[in-house]
């Protein structure tokens, strides 16, 4: 059976600040006004349908 | 989706519904980050036909009318699929009556409470209802305790628990 010591278990990086700065923006996010959140929904949907337009176009390619 | 909005509330003003409520993910940008949604779910009061089933006919007829046209469970409008959904039970006609107001640009709107929006996404139970739980309470933006009487006055304390299992 291998033994389990330090130098065999893979270290993985500290994300740590990472993901506090994500959980950050994240709450900087939803404090901006609505109509600006709603702004930002609109243009995620907006692209969104510029991907489905460029899947849809390649399937007709094929 | 401010066009979207003054269609609802012409919709109220010319009697076709009397109230209207703003749920699903767009209701729930008001109180989190926002986040990709193609649609809009309305909740409105419908009242039983005679035979016993609810009918969207007059909201239908009304949107025909202004050429916003319905395809599957939507109708377009503005760009937007817009989602109406007939009160189903004790918990959406109670989310419905308290929803709130909320000014945008010269549009009033009414939106579900955040507290409501968790009990709805609860009950609807689907993996994407229960991220969405998860994001409010990351964020911590509602009262908890709210929320917790919810659960026990609807019964979801079940789906709580699915809830708590998964996230």
């Amino acid at each position: 059976m291998a033994k389990v010591s330090r130098s065999n278990v893979k270290q993985y990086p500290d994300i740590s600040h990472q993901l506090k700065e994500k959980d950050d923006r994240r709450k900087q996010l939803a404090k901006l006004p609505v109509e600006t959140k709603l702004r930002m929904v609109a243009k995620m949907r907006d692209a969104q349908m510029v991907l489905h337009a460029a899947k849809d176009s390649r399937k007709r390619d094929w | 989706m401010l066009k979207v909005f003054r269609v609802l509330n012409e919709m109220v003003a010319a009697k076709v519904v009397e109230t209207y409520a703003i749920g699903g993910a767009i209701a729930a940008t008001f109180y989190v980050e926002p986040f990709a949604t193609t649609d809009v779910d309305v909740f409105i009061p419908v009242a039983l036909q005679g035979s016993g089933l609810v009918s969207l006919g007059p909201v239908y007829e009304h949107l025909e009318n202004l050429n916003y046209h319905p395809y599957g469970a939507f109708v377009s409008i503005e760009g937007w699929d817009v989602q109406f959904l007939s009160i189903a039970d004790q918990l959406t006609e109670e989310a419905v009556a308290e929803a709130v107001s909320f000014e945008i640009g010269e549009e009033t709107v009414r939106v579900l409470k955040a507290e409501h929006l968790i009990a709805i996404a609860l009950q609807t139970g689907r993996g994407k209802d229960f991220a969405r739980v998860k994001m409010f309470k990351d964020l911590d933006v509602v009262d908890w305790s709210q929320v917790k009487d919810l659960i026990q006055k609807y019964g979801l304390e079940v789906q709580w628990q699915k809830y708590r299992a998964l996230m």
